[in-house]
């Protein structure tokens, strides 16, 4: 750590010095306190993860904070926002002329950062919503054979995750995130068969699995260490490096032997993990590359993102539309059968965004947080067919999204379902991206928990006391409908078509008084008249106060075929993983409830293969016998 | 480990009040900050048998404090959506129930929540990247970098 960065912390450190902890937490008071309690008999299993697990908490605490934080954002930014210059003020895309021009960009605003800093004001913290809940997921998925498969955002748009499936080999992303492991399924009789391994600068984020072509791909982050002349160190001996740069690395392996997985070549390009798709034989891999550092006119690395070491061409660059910029969406397409090189790349500026991929455009949206009732999410839309990328238009509408489930592509329209200030509404924007229809001014006081689009129908939850869901009718582009309203106490975070007629919810229950959210729910709605949803089943699991499901939609196991809606839920005692059945007659059934044995801040993934379901978190893998619940086998890695 | 009250409350003393300023940082609510200490500390105690080596001790409160902090987290979260706090309440950033001072608030509001829990642990939690990164599940090299542009982001605020 530098000079600098210790002086930041001692300054944290220093401002809650003279934060006087309460009386009530005094060690004499609390062991009073504790005096009246005792230590619990029970046994139980020590976990070999708590630290793990206490991240884990971390992290998912810090997410359901983040949606506070973000009114507070808007709150914060109140003070600063007169009339400045928006990325949202323009529709179409620039690209760069020159390097220069990017150089002036930057130090425009590095410049204006420090005068911000010296009237310490705050800067836009941009949508900020953690990696995993950007995107959202698909109707039920391409499946070919009798096995599940990432629960994904857009159907035919497959999407990388920790654990991969080819319905007889299970591909495991260890804990420590450098080792891909190949199991042997085999009906619980779980062998390990292979594993990649790659340094210890290395951090597996996902990795995608194309059985046509025997193929996986590792997207990786790693850390590269450059000394004064940029040349990029292989030895991470501190002492001969001047700056290290994060990289994002999508690695390819030929699996026809999974004894023998061998590289065929890689990609790597600036900036940090950001997202990922597969389409057609070809990757896209979106990373984030902030410029931190000095910039320097006449060296181009090191204000311009790097593809396999070189500067991207400034015709790639889109510029933003406004004079200034400090951080980079940088997008390439890389055919897996060329795996050494991209096909194509673009450089966006950015505040930081997400992106939704549907079958044909790649829509990167950002909002821009400002009065209390004036954000503006600005859309980009970039067409991807075989690898090419082409900036195509850009748009804008009021508000900001709950996640990439709130917008979707359908016959060429765009439909978006928006909170705007402390009402909702719904935009319909056309190929240019502009704004052919939209109803405004719905649910005041509340705000969008999760929407699903189906064809010519919408449907999304808003929530205060009570969970209204709401359907839409989205045929006509230019005259939006409300079509019906469904209150029920609670609310969904996350929804999935499940059969003919049917849409899972998977939410909180809550108080009918106060709203305050209380266990995590199911609920099944009727939607075969969707001006008239009707909720058919639903289920309260008691004391289980929360579920990744809100935020990471990966970790859903929904198939309405086979039946079977999977995941984990936090109870007090630790992590479970839950498997539920539908039945028509009986609704919810839980056929398996149990505790979780891995550890890892990664997520946990249910994944069937025929009559046996995998439980896999961190480097433990438990698997059951999907008829009779029955563990039948672990493994670990 | 076997434990009573006393023995309890001696390896309390070390660390409760880095754990309040921890919760104070994540929750930014004195009160709240104070429920969430008592809260986690009262749970630590009564499952204080599935700790194995008294050394682990301060990673296993920070968890349950990190839980009871995402919980209540949560709860706060509902209630800004239903208007129980209003908008204006939140912007009011002089109000002294923050319990910290404005600028550290704000600079934590630009981080990530993932750079947020690198910074609170390194800060609070005394960790290195080393530790950290056994926690998170990354390598130390990606948790220097991450920490790094935190910090960096944090100095635009608090300067």
């Amino acid at each position: 750590m530098d000079k600098n960065e210790k002086n930041v912390m001692d300054r944290i450190r220093k401002a809650t010095d003279d934060v006087e902890v309460p009386d009530r937490l005094k060690p004499e008071r609390m062991q009073e306190v504790l005096e009246g309690k005792k230590p619990k008999k029970r046994l139980q299993i020590y976990r070999i993860g708590l630290l793990a697990a206490a991240c884990l908490a971390v992290v998912s605490g810090i997410l359901l904070w983040m949606s506070s934080k973000e009114d507070l954002a808007v709150g914060i930014n109140r003070s600063q926002n007169g009339g400045k210059e928006k990325i949202s003020d323009n529709k179409q895309i620039a690209s760069a002329e020159n390097y220069e021009q990017i150089y002036d960009y930057i130090k425009e605003y590095q410049d204006r950062m420090e005068i911000q800093e010296r009237s310490s004001t705050t800067y836009d913290i941009g949508s900020m919503e953690m990696e995993s809940s950007e995107d959202s997921a698909a109707t039920s998925g391409s499946y070919s054979g009798d096995y599940s498969q990432t629960n994904v955002r857009q159907e035919g748009v497959d999407e990388g995750d920790i654990v991969k499936t080819d319905g007889r080999y299970l591909y495991v992303v260890e804990d420590n995130g450098q080792t891909v492991d190949i199991v042997k399924a085999d009906g619980g009789n779980l062998e390990k068969s292979g594993s990649i391994e790659l340094g210890k600068d290395y951090d597996i984020r996902e990795i995608y699995l194309n059985t046509e072509k025997q193929k996986l791909v590792i997207v990786c982050e790693r850390v590269v260490l450059y000394n004064d002349s940029f040349e990029a160190q292989t030895d991470s001996v501190e002492d001969d490096y001047v700056w290290e740069e994060q990289k994002t690395v999508a690695i390819t392996y030929d699996i026809q032997d999974v004894s023998h997985p061998s590289e065929e070549g890689r990609v790597s390009q600036s900036g940090s993990y950001s997202s990922s798709r597969m389409a057609g034989g070809y990757l896209y891999l979106f990373s984030e590359y902030y410029v931190g550092g000095e910039i320097d006119k006449v060296e181009p690395r090191t204000y311009i993102p790097l593809i396999n070491e070189k500067t991207i061409e400034e015709s790639s660059i889109c510029l933003p539309q406004i004079a200034q910029g400090c951080m980079y969406e940088v997008i390439t397409s890389i055919n897996i059968e060329n795996p050494d090189q991209v096909e194509d790349n673009k450089a966006i500026f950015s505040k930081g965004g997400q992106v939704y991929v549907s079958n044909h455009n790649i829509y990167f949206y950002e909002t821009e947080w400002s009065d209390f009732d004036s954000s503006v999410t600005t859309i980009r839309k970039i067409s991807y067919q075989n690898g090419q990328l082409e900036a195509k238009k850009q748009g804008s509408f009021k508000g900001y999204l709950n996640d990439s489930f709130s917008i979707d592509e359908y016959d060429g329209y765009l439909r978006v379902v928006t909170t705007f200030g402390d009402t909702n509404a719904v935009y319909v924007l056309d190929e240019n991206l502009k704004v052919t229809g939209s109803i405004e001014d719905l649910a005041e006081d509340e705000r969008i928990y999760s929407a699903r689009f189906f064809g010519d129908t919408g449907y999304f939850v808003t929530f205060r006391e009570t969970d209204p869901l709401f359907s839409v009718d989205l045929s006509d582009p230019e005259n939006p409908k409300i079509l019906g309203e469904l209150k029920i106490p609670g609310f969904s975070e996350y929804l999935h078509f499940y059969g003919e007629d049917r849409l899972l919810g998977i939410g909180m229950s809550a108080d009918e008084e106060t709203g305050s959210a209380e266990n995590v729910k199911l609920s099944m709605f009727d939607i075969s008249d969707n001006t008239d949803v009707k909720e058919v089943a639903m289920y309260e699991l008691e004391d289980v106060f929360g579920t990744d499901v809100s935020y990471d939609y990966k970790s859903v196991l929904a198939d309405p075929e086979k039946n079977l809606i999977g995941f984990a839920g936090y109870t007090w005692s630790g992590e479970n993983y839950y498997l539920f059945t539908y039945d028509e007659k009986d609704g919810f059934i839980c056929k398996l409830e149990e505790e979780i044995n891995g550890n890892t801040s990664r997520g946990t993934r249910g994944i069937y293969i025929q009559d046996t379901l995998y439980v896999i978190q961190g480097n433990v893998i438990e698997a059951y016998r999907l008829s009779d619940s029955e563990k039948v086998g672990d493994f670990i890695l | 480990m076997q434990c009573d009250s006393k023995t309890f409350a001696k390896m309390y003393e070390e660390i409760y009040v880095d754990l309040y300023r921890y919760a104070l940082c994540m929750l930014k609510n004195r009160h709240e900050a104070e429920d969430a200490v008592s809260e986690a500390v009262i749970a630590a105690y009564e499952n204080i048998r599935k700790l194995r080596k008294e050394n682990a001790f301060k990673s296993w409160i920070f968890t349950i404090l990190a839980n009871v902090c995402k919980k209540k987290m949560k709860q706060a979260t509902k209630e800004v959506h239903n208007g129980v706090e209003s908008m204006d309440d939140w912007i009011a950033a002089e109000s002294p129930d923050y319990g910290i001072g404005t600028d550290v608030r704000r600079a934590f509001f630009i981080l990530s929540e993932e750079e947020q829990m690198i910074v609170g642990m390194s800060v609070f939690g005394g960790y290195n990247s080393k530790e950290i990164g056994k926690i998170l599940g990354m390598n130390s090299n990606t948790v220097r970098s991450r920490r790094s542009r935190a910090l960096q982001k944090m100095e635009c605020i608090l300067k």
